[in-house]
C-alpha cells in the first residue's frame, strides 16, 4: 500500500469517525503519539485511594478535573518472545480526583501519572452520603462543547444538528441524508456530575439524579478556578448538616426537592449569577439560567450548576430498620456499586476518559454480606500488613482489590470514543500484575466501566479456585453460590462481579494469566476460541505460602432479596424493544419502543410511566437487531430478577457451563433451524414466532427459587432465519424477562442502553414514578 | 491500542504582550508548532479577551496572507471565530492531503514532514503551524 492510499484511508477513517465508535466498527490500529516510559515503570495493579465512611456519613469531596495522563502501552503479543519495552502514551484527558486544580492544565504530559479512576467511595448501610463535587475542568483544553439548544424558532435557525458537537465536515452529519439533533447527539462535555450506578436511593434533587449538569467553574484570566472547596465549604456544611438530620428522620424522604429547602442562599445566589454570566451574550437556545429558573419557579429542583454541587442522600438499611417504621420495601442491596459521568450527550465519552470509581457499599451485621466474609476469614487470615495499615485492608482480613475495568481510549476528547475493540486497562493500567501469596485467598471486586465491551470471563487460569459471590453489588444466595462456583461469567459494560479467588501453592513459571473474550454479544463472546482470548490481568505468586480455606458458603440473603412471586405482580406486563436500524448506511440509529408503540429516542416528553409507587412489574424486554451486539439494559434505583432468557445466538453449553465445540473447533448452536444434530439442540421454526422461546430442555440458571438480582442486563442480540429453510431472512428477536419493584422513592430517572454512545444517541427513556404532573420537566439530564 | 489523537492549541497572550498559538504537548512553548498525525483532531481554546479563528494561508506558506475563501467544511476549516474565553468550533480533523492551490491543480498529501501553515484570520500577525509527524 502506498503512503498516499494510506493517508486516504486514514483520510476515510477520521470522517467516519464518530461511526465507528457507534456502529462498533472495527477501528484500523494506527501509530500513536508515544513516549518511552518513566524508567523503574511499576505493572502492579495500582490500588485505589478510598474515602470511607465514619459515624455515619461518607464525606469527602470529588473533583472533576483535566490534565495529562499517560497509559502505559504494552508490546502485542504478536512482537515475538522478547518484545520492545512498553511505551506511554500521554493524553489530555478529563476525570474524578479528590485534589483540587490549581492552575491551568497546559503543560508538560512527559511523566504525567496513568489514568486512574476515581477514588474509591466505601460506605455502610444507612449511611449518609455528603459529597463535595467540583467542577474544575479547563474547557479550553477541549472544543466547544455546549448542553442545550433547544426551542428552535421556526426558519433558518432550525439548523439540523445545532448546538450538537461537531467535526469539521463530519458528525453530527451521519450521512447525506441522517444528522443526529438535540438531546440525542454528542454534547456537553465538559459538563459533569455523578450518577450512583446500583443504588436504591432518591432520583431526585441531590440524590442520585443524573438530570444534573454542573459546568466547570470560570477561571478568569486563564488562571486557576474560582470555586473551590474553600469557596463553598461554609455553605456545604450548612446544608449537609440539615441533610443529615431530615434523612435520618425519614429514611425514605425526599430532600431538599427545591432550592428554598437547600437552606444555602448565598450559594444559590452565586449559582444564579454564575448562569447569567455563562449566559451573556450567548443565544437563548443554549441558555441554561432561564432553565433553572423557570424550573425554581414551578417547584421543581433546578439542574444546571456552576462549579459546584453538594450530594447528599441516604444508603438506606434493610426494611425493618427504618424510620418511620414499617415504610420500606426494599432497602440498599450490600455490595460493589460504582459511580460515573451521567451527562446526556457526553456520558459515553466522558466514562471512556475514566470519570468512574467503586462504591462499595458494606453491611458489617454477622449475617450481611461482608460481616460473614470478615467473619470467617478473622479465623483464617491472610497476616498481610500493607503499608500505614493496621490490617491487611480497613477493617478487612483479607485482601480486597477493587478493578475498575475501562477501555481507555485513544482518543479521549471530543468527538471520538473508545474504538470497539480498544483493549481493556484495569484502574488505567494496561495487564496489571496482581500479588497473591500461594494459597491466598482475595476478594476480587470487579466493575466493567468500559463503555462498549464486555467481557466473559471462561475461567481463571488452572490452579485457581474461585466462586462469584455477587453480581451487580447484590449478594448470592447460597444456593446461587454452589451452583455459580467456577462457571463462566459474561461481565457486560456496566455490571460487577465480586469472586473470591484463591491462588494455588505453586505456578509453573510464577506468574499465570486472566484471559477474557471481548466482545458486545455474549454469544460472540462465548464462541470466541480461546486462541484470540487477551489477558486481563496476570497473577504472580509472591511472598510466603498462606493457606486459606475458600468460604464455605454465604449467608441467607434479607428478605427483600426473595424472589419476586408471580402473585407480588401488580400491574399489566411491558415489553420495550431496544432497534438499532441503518447500520449498513453508516447512520445507526438507536431506539426504543414502549409495548406497541413507535420506535423513538430519548425525550422528556416521552416518557414511560409508572403511575404510583408500589408497583410491582413483569417486563419483556427484547433486541430486534442482528448486529452481534447484545445491548446492556439498565435501569436506575430498583434492582430485577431475570427470569427467563432467549438468546437466539446462544451456543450449546456442557454442564460446566463451557461452550461444546465440534471437531472442527467451531461452537455448536443452541438452536437450528432443521433437524438437531447434536442432542441438547432445540429447532426453531422461522415461520412460528411461537417457537422463538427458551429450549425446554436446557437447565436455566434464570428459573431458580432464589433468582440473581442484576442492574444492567444484556439483552440477546437477534438472528437472521438462515435461507434454505422455512423463514428465511426473518429475524428471530432475542430476549429477556424480567421483574422490579417499583417502591420506596418517586420521582425522574432513566433506564438504557449502557453502551453509552447509545445512551447518548438516544436509547434511553425517562421513567416517571410517580410524578407530580405540575412540576417542571428535566431536560437532556 | 487503536484510533488517532487529540490535541489542543492554547491562544495566549505572552509576557511581551504578544498573542502566539501554544499547542499541548510534551514541554510545548508559545509559538511552537502543535504536532499531529493525519487523522488527529486538533481543536484551539482562546485564552484571551479577543475573538481569534485560526485560518489557513494563501498557498499554505509560512508568511502568505489569509485564505481568501475558506468556507465551513473546507479541508482546512480549522474553526468558526473563537469568542474570548471560548473554544474552537467544529473540531478539526487533520485532512490527508492540501487542497489544490488552483481550482484544477493537484492536491498535496500530507506525509510526515508536512506542514500545514497558519494564521489568525482577525490578527494575521498571528502564526501558527501543524507539523505532521
Amino acid at each position: 500500500m502506498t503512503s498516499r492510499s494510506i493517508a486516504r484511508q486514514r483520510c476515510l477513517f477520521v470522517i467516519a469517525i464518530l461511526a465507528a465508535v457507534i456502529l462498533l466498527q472495527i477501528r484500523p490500529a494506527q501509530a500513536q503519539y508515544t513516549t518511552p516510559c518513566p524508567a523503574g515503570l511499576d505493572l502492579s495493579l495500582t490500588r485505589l485511594p478510598e474515602i470511607v465512611a465514619q459515624d455515619g456519613r461518607l464525606k469527602g469531596t470529588i473533583v472533576l478535573a483535566d490534565g495529562p495522563r499517560s497509559q502505559v502501552l504494552q508490546p502485542k503479543a504478536s512482537q515475538g518472545p522478547n518484545p520492545p519495552p512498553p511505551t506511554c502514551v500521554p493524553q489530555l484527558r478529563r476525570f474524578y480526583q479528590t485534589q483540587e486544580s490549581t492552575g491551568s492544565t497546559n503543560g508538560n504530559g512527559a511523566d504525567a501519572p496513568p489514568p486512574t479512576p476515581g477514588p474509591t467511595l466505601r460506605a455502610g448501610l444507612g449511611d449518609i452520603v455528603e459529597l463535595t463535587f467540583l467542577n474544575q475542568v479547563d474547557p479550553l483544553d477541549y472544543g466547544d462543547s455546549i448542553d442545550r439548544w433547544e426551542n428552535l424558532p421556526a426558519g433558518a435557525a432550525a439548523t439540523p444538528g445545532a448546538g450538537c458537537d461537531s467535526v469539521n465536515n463530519g458528525y453530527p452529519k451521519l450521512n447525506a441524508t441522517t444528522t443526529d439533533t438535540m438531546p440525542n447527539c454528542f454534547h456537553g462535555s465538559s459538563t459533569g456530575n455523578l450518577h450512583f450506578h446500583g443504588t436504591h436511593t432518591s432520583p431526585m434533587g441531590t440524590a442520585d439524579n443524573v438530570f444534573l449538569g454542573i459546568r466547570p467553574s470560570p477561571r478568569p484570566d486563564n488562571g486557576p478556578p474560582t470555586v473551590t472547596g474553600a469557596s463553598v465549604k461554609a455553605d456545604f456544611d450548612a446544608f449537609f448538616q440539615a441533610c443529615e438530620q431530615h434523612l435520618k428522620a425519614n429514611n425514605l424522604a425526599e430532600w431538599p426537592l427545591t432550592w428554598g429547602q437547600l437552606g444555602i442562599p448565598n450559594w444559590t445566589a452565586s449559582q444564579e449569577a454564575m448562569l447569567k454570566a455563562y449566559d451573556n451574550g450567548k443565544p437563548e437556545q443554549q441558555q441554561l439560567w432561564p432553565v433553572d429558573q423557570h424550573q425554581r419557579d414551578t417547584g421543581a429542583f433546578p439542574q444546571y450548576y456552576i462549579g459546584s454541587f453538594p450530594y447528599c442522600f441516604l444508603l438506606p438499611k434493610y426494611p425493618g430498620t427504618e424510620q418511620p417504621a414499617g415504610a420500606m420495601k426494599m432497602g440498599q442491596a450490600p455490595g460493589t456499586m460504582w459511580y460515573h459521568a451521567h451527562k446526556h450527550g457526553s456520558t459515553a465519552l466522558n466514562v471512556s476518559n475514566g470519570m468512574a470509581g467503586a462504591l462499595i457499599i458494606e453491611d458489617n451485621s454477622p449475617n450481611g454480606y461482608d460481616g460473614f466474609i470478615k467473619d470467617f476469614y478473622r479465623h483464617h487470615p491472610n497476616g498481610r500488613k500493607l503499608p500505614g495499615q493496621s490490617e491487611p485492608a480497613p477493617n478487612w482480613p483479607i485482601l480486597q482489590t477493587t478493578m475498575i475495568v475501562n477501555q481507555i481510549a485513544g482518543i479521549p476528547t471530543l468527538e471520538s470514543g473508545a474504538g470497539s475493540q480498544s483493549p481493556f486497562s484495569i484502574n488505567g493500567q494496561q495487564t496489571p500484575q496482581v500479588s497473591m501469596h500461594p494459597g491466598e485467598v482475595q476478594l476480587w471486586r470487579i466493575v466493567n466501566a468500559s463503555t462498549i465491551s464486555g467481557f466473559y470471563l471462561k475461567a481463571l487460569p488452572a490452579g485457581f479456585t474461585w466462586r462469584q459471590t455477587a453480581q451487580d453489588g447484590v449478594q448470592f444466595d447460597p444456593p446461587n453460590f454452589r451452583s455459580r462456583a467456577e462457571r463462566p461469567v459474561f461481565v457486560a459494560p456496566g455490571n460487577r462481579i465480586d469472586l473470591l479467588v484463591q491462588a494455588p501453592a505453586t505456578l509453573p513459571s510464577g506468574s499465570a494469566a486472566v484471559t477474557v473474550a471481548q466482545g458486545h454479544s455474549v454469544s460472540t463472546a462465548q464462541n470466541t476460541p480461546e486462541a484470540k482470548y487477551k489477558i486481563l490481568l496476570t497473577v504472580a505468586l509472591t511472598g510466603n505460602p498462606t493457606p486459606m480455606p475458600m468460604l464455605p458458603t454465604m449467608p441467607k440473603r434479607p428478605g427483600f432479596l426473595d424472589d419476586i412471586a408471580t402473585s407480588e405482580i401488580n400491574s399489566k406486563p411491558r415489553s420495550l424493544t431496544f432497534q438499532t436500524a441503518g447500520a449498513a448506511s453508516g447512520a445507526s440509529q438507536h431506539t426504543i419502543a414502549i409495548d406497541s408503540g413507535p420506535q423513538q429516542k430519548f425525550s422528556e416528553g416521552a416518557p414511560l410511566t409508572i403511575d404510583k409507587l408500589g408497583t410491582i412489574e413483569e417486563w419483556t424486554i427484547y433486541n430486534i437487531s442482528n448486529a452481534k451486539v447484545d445491548h446492556p439494559f439498565h435501569i436506575h434505583i430498583n434492582p430485577f430478577q431475570v427470569t427467563e432468557v432467549f438468546d437466539p445466538n446462544a451456543p450449546l453449553l456442557d454442564a460446566n457451563g463451557q461452550v461444546r465445540f465440534d471437531s472442527k473447533g467451531a461452537p455448536i448452536p443452541l438452536y437450528v433451524f432443521t433437524t438437531p444434530t447434536v442432542k441438547g439442540q432445540c429447532q426453531l421454526d422461522g415461520t412460528r414466532p411461537d417457537t422463538w422461546h427458551p429450549c425446554p430442555a436446557t437447565p436455566s440458571p434464570y428459573a431458580a427459587k432464589t433468582n440473581i438480582w442484576w442492574d444492567v442486563f444484556p439483552i440477546p442480540d437477534a438472528t437472521t432465519v438462515p435461507s434454505g429453510v422455512p423463514g428465511a431472512g426473518a429475524v428471530v428477536h432475542g430476549y429477556f424477562k424480567m421483574r422490579t419493584r417499583f417502591v420506596d422513592y418517586n420521582g425522574s430517572y432513566v433506564l438504557h442502553c449502557h453502551i453509552l454512545a447509545h445512551e447518548d444517541r438516544g436509547m434511553m427513556l425517562q421513567v416517571n414514578l410517580a410524578l407530580n404532573p405540575a412540576m417542571a420537566p428535566m431536560q437532556h439530564h | 491500542m487503536s484510533g488517532s489523537q487529540s490535541w489542543s492549541v492554547r491562544i495566549v497572550v505572552t509576557g511581551d504582550g504578544t498573542t502566539k498559538f501554544q499547542p499541548w504537548g510534551v514541554g510545548a512553548n508559545p509559538g511552537d508548532p502543535a504536532k499531529a498525525q493525519v487523522g488527529d483532531i486538533i481543536s484551539w481554546g482562546n485564552a484571551t479577551n479577543q475573538p481569534h479563528q485560526p485560518w489557513p494561508t494563501e498557498g499554505n506558506t509560512q508568511n502568505g496572507n489569509p485564505l481568501a475563501s475558506n468556507p465551513p467544511g473546507s479541508p482546512l476549516f480549522f474553526s468558526a471565530p473563537i469568542p474570548p474565553q471560548g473554544s474552537s468550533t467544529p473540531q478539526f480533523p487533520v485532512p490527508a492531503s492540501l487542497p489544490p492551490a488552483t481550482p484544477n491543480g493537484p492536491t498535496t498529501p500530507l506525509t510526515a514532514g508536512s506542514v500545514i501553515y497558519y494564521c489568525c484570520l482577525n490578527h494575521p500577525a498571528e502564526r501558527g503551524q501543524i507539523v505532521i509527524f
